[in-house]
């Protein structure tokens, strides 16, 4: 019995694992394109500026007001903290389920692949989460590191990729591992769309009235995440060699 | 020879006028130091002069190459080549924390003028010997104290051979008994004939370094000399910014 249950799990076990990594393969890089998103200073209407400078209102609000605020506008900047917003505001249980049918219900072209559905959550999903650990992590980092590669005559990609990127991922490891690990667990929701995940084949026990196995799915979860655990303290520790 | 000119540098943030029309002629060998109160100006002035600050209006021609004009800003790959020009060391040294500091000191000269590597690293090291800090290559800036680390940072801007070297404060976030050996370091440099601005608050090392002293105030240039004329000037404003030093 303990066999087959632990067989069973493990075959489900493989389903969370397979969202987990390929979540992390996608989330993390698009995670960086909604960050860049998000910290966009494109300004399209920037050039109203010009003509308001000299004018000087009396009421609150006046042209004045009313031209900085269109001028100060960033549309890309914008549109992506509304997405942001709008994921990190939702369940992710909801998610699923908006991915799942909703392609189905409005544009007539049902989803067939549930794994594929459950991904497509979770990336999005997660994205958000570490654009804003990225966003963090970026506008941490000291002006005066910008100033010193800007004087050193480094682009603005060099002062990127060599001053600012390494810099970053030290500060970033601690909150990307939690994210991480909550990851690991998240990935059992995607029971809700029918994804033959691990709690979804130890209910097919309790359903038969065998309900230890159940339970017993803890330890899967407590195993992965304990690895994950060393294996995010040891990159602390290789990224410990300097300070600051 | 000119090799820095600016005219009428004017600089606001916001309603904040912070530069009224600064100008400053630097020759060759000229070793000037800026002094004045907080708020002057001062180091406003140095890092527009740097394009760490965008002025709203006046002109720099640096080497010839006008990079500002009436506070329009020349795009051109010869204004930005102008920049390399200028080196630039800062109040808080700016080193990078995640590299060595041979590192810090080989970036520049092997991302931005591609020098081959080992040849950057045995300039590095002669610069290093120079600031006296040759056991330290290998060190990491958070293992140095603030004065290795200024000292560092000069090494840093110095391996760009930088035509003028600007200083913004640069013993100001230095412990009192560490601010010596970087202004020794500064104090050989003038001797070598570079070419240098350093805002400071130093004022026995303007008087006895600096062969030129700018003393700004309220956005403006109040008195320009040799040492000697800033130290007896009859001016008001500036015998009682000195007499006020004079007193610790």
């Amino acid at each position: 019995m303990f066999n087959t249950v632990t067989t069973e799990l493990l075959s489900g076990f493989w389903q969370n694992c397979q969202i987990f990594f390929l979540t992390l393969l996608f989330a993390i890089p698009l995670g960086l394109i909604i960050t860049f998103g998000s910290m966009s200073k494109w300004a399209p209407f920037s050039f109203l500026r010009r003509f308001c400078i000299r004018q000087k209102g009396k009421k609150k609000i006046d042209l004045h007001t009313i031209l900085l605020t269109i001028a100060d506008f960033r549309p890309i900047s914008f549109i992506t903290r509304i997405f942001v917003w709008i994921i990190r505001g939702t369940p992710l249980l909801l998610q699923l389920l908006v991915v799942f049918y909703v392609p189905g219900l409005i544009f007539d072209y049902p989803m067939t692949n549930r794994l594929l559905a459950a991904l497509i959550a979770f990336v999005i999903n997660y994205a958000a989460y570490f654009s804003e650990i990225y966003r963090g992590g970026i506008e941490s980092i000291p002006k005066g590191q910008y100033e010193a590669g800007q004087v050193l005559g480094l682009t603005k990609t060099q002062v990127f990729f060599k001053v600012v990127l390494m810099q970053v991922i030290k500060r970033i490891v601690p909150p990307m591992g939690n994210e991480i690990i909550t990851l690991v667990k998240d990935t059992s929701l995607a029971r809700i769309i029918a994804v033959a995940e691990i709690l979804k084949a130890a209910e097919r026990f309790s359903a038969r009235g065998v309900i230890w196995p159940l339970f017993y799915t803890g330890a899967f979860f407590l195993l992965f995440c304990g690895l994950l655990t060393v294996l995010f303290g040891y990159i602390e520790k290789k990224l410990d060699y300097y300070k600051g | 020879m000119n090799v820095l000119k600016a005219s009428g540098i004017k600089k606001s943030y916001g309603k904040l006028e912070v530069l009224k029309g600064v100008d400053l002629v630097v020759s060759k060998g000229d070793v000037i130091a800026i002094i004045g109160p907080s708020g002057s100006g001062k180091s406003t002035f140095l890092r527009s002069l740097i394009n760490l600050e965008k002025i709203n209006g006046g002109e720099i021609i640096i080497d010839g190459q006008t990079v500002v004009k009436n506070g329009i800003y020349d795009k051109t790959e010869d204004s930005k080549n102008a920049y390399k020009k200028l080196g630039m060391v800062f109040q808080n040294f700016n080193l990078f924390p995640h590299k060595s500091v041979l590192e810090n000191i080989t970036m520049a000269p092997v991302s931005v003028k591609k020098i081959p590597h080992t040849e950057a690293e045995e300039q590095a090291r002669m610069l290093l010997a120079q600031v006296g800090l040759t056991e330290k290559e290998k060190a990491y800036p958070c293992e140095l104290s603030g004065g290795q680390q200024q000292r560092v940072a000069i090494a840093r801007a110095l391996a760009l051979k930088p035509d003028i070297l600007l200083f913004d404060e640069p013993t100001s976030a230095l412990d009192p008994e560490l601010t010596g050996e970087v202004l020794r370091v500064i104090k050989n440099l003038a001797e070598e004939g570079m070419t240098m601005i350093v805002v400071t608050h130093e004022m026995s090392f303007a008087k006895d370094v600096a062969k030129r002293i700018i003393f700004m105030d309220g956005g403006v240039i109040v008195a320009d000399g040799t040492p000697e004329d800033i130290f007896h000037s009859d001016n008001e404003r500036l015998a009682t910014f000195l007499k006020n030093y004079n007193e610790y």
